[in-house]
């Protein structure tokens, strides 16, 4: 009979029907690692898309500036302060309580409340933790503004690519430009952790609170 | 959850709502982590490893699939073709995981053209033995579908539907659908041969119309 290939295909189809049924749930830490995850990709395929087009928020000056640092070696340096906002309304305060990756010889100042860290790519992994005063459970959206001193300006929601520990410290922890596209040069990266679905545009004062980040990268 | 709860909740996820996303990838989580593990099961225990990383791998790609390029598969389901939500998610995954596990190379149903028709019979008809050959033509299949592929394999052969019906439900007319039918033995049995081809000791494969294939 001609289709009993076809025949027997549909059956072990089936039969995967059937099996499907038996298999374990997934337990709840590992489902939300795979939500992250997604979100993670799909944020990083958008971020792809968008760097295709030059953002908005990118001065005619500014373009020309990063077109020129994307050929330039530059010395780097990463220096994370805490600037707590006075009029948050519900999150605490928040402290960087670490600060690691790039060239470990220039990274810490721990005398100083800034710390530094020295990246030679956009590439180089960082481990950056920033930590509330008090444990808080409110579910925060972490956005990442970042700025050239010539005023180059570039918005990261990051939300779903860092990872948020259950009394509130939240953690950054992978390749820089899995977070932010930053080009070569010095940048200074505002932290904002807001209550979920708040929108953190990069030039409206809001009330929550900040960390920021200087950020110098030597090579594209 | 209604379709048309869940038509609704794939419009928002598509205008990039992103609660709507979240729920929409927790609630088809467990539906492709299912169909994941029981295809990837087989494999995994031919090799003797642990395969629950590879499971989570998957689900997690399948889950991305689903939206990325602007929801571009997540937009072909249409409950008006009688499939559900997740079981539209479950087919995705089919076809995702196969197209990593398969060993053919390039896709056999580029090499069958689409409009083929006919009898069918102009390929010779193989036999399959062994159900590790079987699998391996079945991921083959599922390897090179598009999605449309994937739901008229189901509702042909899996459901057993008529051409009738499944034109109606597909939008296709009963000579299309035949055509399809047509095209997809050819490709199983291009498949099948190739399976016996670069076995160790093949069965030599060619076993004329009509010979018998095991499953069981």
């Amino acid at each position: 009979m001609a289709d009993e290939l076809m025949q027997a295909l549909a059956r072990l189809r089936r039969e995967e029907h059937a099996a499907g049924g038996s298999a374990e749930a997934l337990a709840e830490p590992t489902r939300e690692r795979v939500l992250a995850g997604m979100f993670e990709r799909l944020d990083a395929e958008s971020a792809s898309r968008h760097d295709q087009a030059p953002a908005q928020v990118v001065s005619l000056a500014s373009r020309r500036w990063v077109t020129v640092l994307g050929a330039v070696l530059a010395a780097a340096l990463l220096l994370v302060l805490l600037r707590p906002s006075s009029d948050a309304l519900t999150l605490p305060s928040y402290t960087i309580t670490r600060a690691d990756g790039g060239d470990a010889k220039v990274r810490s100042r721990p005398a100083e409340p800034l710390q530094h860290l020295q990246l030679t790519t956009p590439r180089d992994a960082i481990d950056v933790v920033v930590t509330p005063a008090t444990a808080t459970r409110t579910t925060v959206d972490v956005t990442l503004v970042a700025r050239t001193p010539d005023g180059v300006v570039v918005r990261s929601v990051v939300t779903d690519r860092v990872e948020h520990a259950p009394e509130g410290a939240i953690r950054m922890r992978a390749p820089l430009d899995r977070f932010i596209a930053l080009g070569v040069g010095t940048w200074r990266i505002d932290v904002v952790i807001s209550p979920v679905g708040t929108v953190i545009d990069a030039d409206s004062k809001h009330p929550w609170p900040i960390a920021t980040l200087q950020v110098t990268i030597d090579a594209p | 959850m209604t379709d048309a709860d869940d038509v609704e909740l794939v419009r928002l996820a598509l205008a990039r709502d992103r609660g709507s996303q979240r729920r929409l990838a927790a609630r088809l989580l467990d539906a492709i982590h299912r169909e994941v593990a029981t295809v990837t099961g087989r494999h995994a225990s031919a090799r003797g490893r642990d395969r629950h990383q590879d499971v989570i791998d998957l689900v997690q790609e399948v889950l991305v699939s689903l939206f990325e390029k602007d929801g571009q598969e997540l937009r072909r389901w249409d409950p008006a073709r009688g499939r559900s939500l997740e079981s539209f998610a479950r087919l995705v995954a089919r076809r995702r995981v196969a197209r990593l596990l398969t060993r053919f190379r390039g896709n056999p149903w580029s090499l069958v053209p689409v409009d083929a028709a006919g009898d069918g019979l102009d390929e010779p008809e193989v036999r399959l033995e062994d159900r590790a050959d079987l699998e391996a033509v079945l991921d083959g299949l599922y390897a090179g579908m598009e999605s449309r592929d994937a739901e008229l394999f189901e509702l042909v052969f899996v459901d057993e539907l008529d051409s009738d019906e499944v034109g109606r439900r597909m939008g296709m007319s009963l000579g299309a659908v035949n055509a399809w039918r047509y095209r997809v033995r050819k490709v199983a049995r291009r498949l099948a041969a190739e399976v016996l081809t670069h076995r160790p000791s093949s069965l030599a494969g060619v076993a004329g119309k009509g010979a018998v294939v095991d499953g069981g």
